[in-house]
């Protein structure tokens, strides 16, 4: 496992929101470090018009709370023998194209630890059916990085 | 608070709330088993034609709404309200919030039909007098729903010292309540006298 410098660009903001900030129960950002692993917010801004839009409305339908397992899903306990409970995936498909947003959950608001984040590391394009455990590797390794967990919660302390 | 980015353009809205149509009809078609093949056969057009609609749904015009909704025998309204968010900040509401209000209130045709069933569910919750939830209790006293729930149980959310009560209506509307996945959480069963 790579060692990972955490610096965080300009503004010192390691979260830039997709869906809006102020939602009670959930929210989903872009992780935004200076890591070639952290692909997540730059493919987005890549993508065509028509595909970001079809991304928004997965995100915000996940943040509403409705269930489509087409368009988002996490991993149980009984897959990968439990290693990716916390990763997450937004997908969409076009012209056998799948592009696939992977990120984590969690909790990182104090006062309120029912909210939750979905936090965006990486992008893919994506083929085959099978799920790219390479990938959710990475997902994990930003997850569990003390130093992220740490900024991730001061940023909601400092924007209180 | 930056303006929602279905703000930004009429496309972009027209995009947010027509994908939200084709939404339900995929879940229509879901339930049917229907493809889009299937579709396109009834509409007489081409699965190429249906595909693309799927996939850049801001070209839809009413005329079209209407003609592919009825196509799945589903029917169409549409709605305006005023949501108390006049700059747009947070987005026009999912079109599943609205169908799931009505559906809670038994699907009623007319006003009579509607007040009648919301005196309904009120007398339902209150005539409630035992039940049994699967909660995590948190650090700051949250009672959280954690699975699905089969249709008709009582879900209560909020603090200890101040509930919500609500009686599910399918496995669907209330199920995804603080899901968190996390293996490690230790489920307890509270019984809550009501």
């Amino acid at each position: 496992m790579t060692k990972l410098q955490v610096s965080s660009k300009k503004h010192n903001r390691i979260l830039e929101f997709i869906t809006s900030a102020d939602h009670e129960r959930r929210g989903v950002a872009f992780l935004i470090l200076d890591d070639s692993k952290v692909t997540a917010k730059n493919e987005f801004d890549k993508l065509k018009k028509n595909t970001q839009r079809h991304f928004r409305k997965r995100f915000e339908t996940w943040q509403i709370g409705l269930i489509k397992n087409d368009w988002y899903h996490g991993w149980d306990k009984s897959e990968f023998s439990g290693k990716y409970t916390k990763c997450f995936v937004f997908e969409y498909k076009s012209k056998n194209k799948g592009n696939r947003f992977y990120g984590f959950l969690c909790n990182p608001k104090d006062e309120n630890p029912r909210y939750q984040l979905c936090v965006l590391i990486n992008h893919i394009i994506k083929r085959q059916y099978k799920t790219q455990i390479a990938f959710l590797d990475i997902v994990e390794t930003f997850r569990t990085t003390l130093k992220i967990q740490k900024k991730i919660k001061d940023f909601f302390k400092e924007n209180q | 608070m930056k303006a929602h980015w279905t703000e930004t353009s009429i496309k972009d809205y027209l995009f947010s709330i027509a994908f939200d149509f084709v939404s339900q009809l995929e879940e229509k078609m879901k339930s049917e088993n229907m493809n889009q093949d299937d579709l396109a056969s009834v509409l007489g057009l081409t699965k190429g034609r249906i595909s693309q609609i799927f996939n850049k749904p801001g070209n839809l015009t009413i005329k079209k709404i209407i003609q592919y909704s009825r196509a799945l025998k589903m029917k169409v309204s549409i709605v305006a309200y005023d949501d108390g968010d006049p700059d747009n900040k947070k987005g026009p509401i999912n079109a599943d919030i609205f169908k799931s209000c009505w559906e809670t209130y038994g699907k009623p045709r007319d006003f009579w039909a509607f007040q009648e069933n919301a005196e309904k569910t009120a007398s339902n919750i209150t005539n409630a007098e035992t039940v049994t939830v699967k909660t995590l209790q948190t650090q700051s006293n949250f009672l959280c729903l954690l699975d699905q729930v089969p249709q008709g149980s009582i879900i209560i959310k909020g603090e200890l010292e101040n509930l919500d009560i609500y009686r599910s209506v399918d496995d669907k509307c209330f199920a995804n309540f603080d899901y968190i996945y996390d293996p490690e959480i230790d489920f307890n069963q509270k019984t809550i006298n009501l």
